[in-house]
């Protein structure tokens, strides 16, 4: 994964876990199928 | 100060296999002289194969070609070569990202769509110099 992405994710997940949300990441590749399997567990 | 490459499926997929530096320097250097002083790359790790093939080809970094990259990852003081790179504040992009998240969840009517913008700034270190 680029790592600007992990550098997002870690600004987004100290936001989120003050108000006592997790995050959960997947990464689709650009892949439209794959965005809708990796999503259809949510 | 840029070379520009044409960008196209197949080079796309060699920048995931981190192939395109050589891809661009070889067609820079073949058969003409370089008309160009430095490479601007759209990442850091990017940055690092396009100084690797500059190094392998018997050039200098920055004396001969200069490079950048975006993103400034915390090992970029470490390289090889100390790497010059734009700063676009991927950590605060996340935070704010977060917080649009909260006011949306806690929104009672949904709100109107946004845009944000960070202003990025320059960190230069030793792979890029200033010219005359």
């Amino acid at each position: 994964m680029n790592p600007f992405f992990a550098e997002v994710a870690t600004g987004l997940s100290d936001v989120l876990r003050r108000k006592n949300y997790s995050l959960l990441v997947s990464s689709s590749q650009g892949d439209p199928d794959l965005e809708r399997q990796e999503s259809s567990g949510c | 100060m840029i070379a520009y490459t044409q960008w196209t499926v197949e080079s796309f997929r060699r920048i995931e296999e981190q192939k395109v530096p050589y891809v661009l320097i070889d067609r820079a250097f073949l058969g003409m002289p370089a008309n160009f002083v430095g490479v601007s790359c759209y990442n850091d790790p990017t940055s690092i194969g396009v100084i690797d093939a500059i190094l392998e080809a018997g050039l200098r970094v920055p004396d001969d070609i200069a490079v950048i990259g975006c993103g400034n990852l915390h090992f970029d003081q470490s390289l090889r070569v100390p790497l010059s790179s734009v700063d676009q504040q991927s950590r605060a992009i996340g935070e704010r990202a977060g917080k649009l998240v909260l006011s949306l969840i806690e929104a009672k009517v949904p709100p109107q769509p946004k845009s944000v913008m960070l202003q990025p700034s320059i960190v230069p270190r030793a792979s890029t110099r200033r010219l005359p």
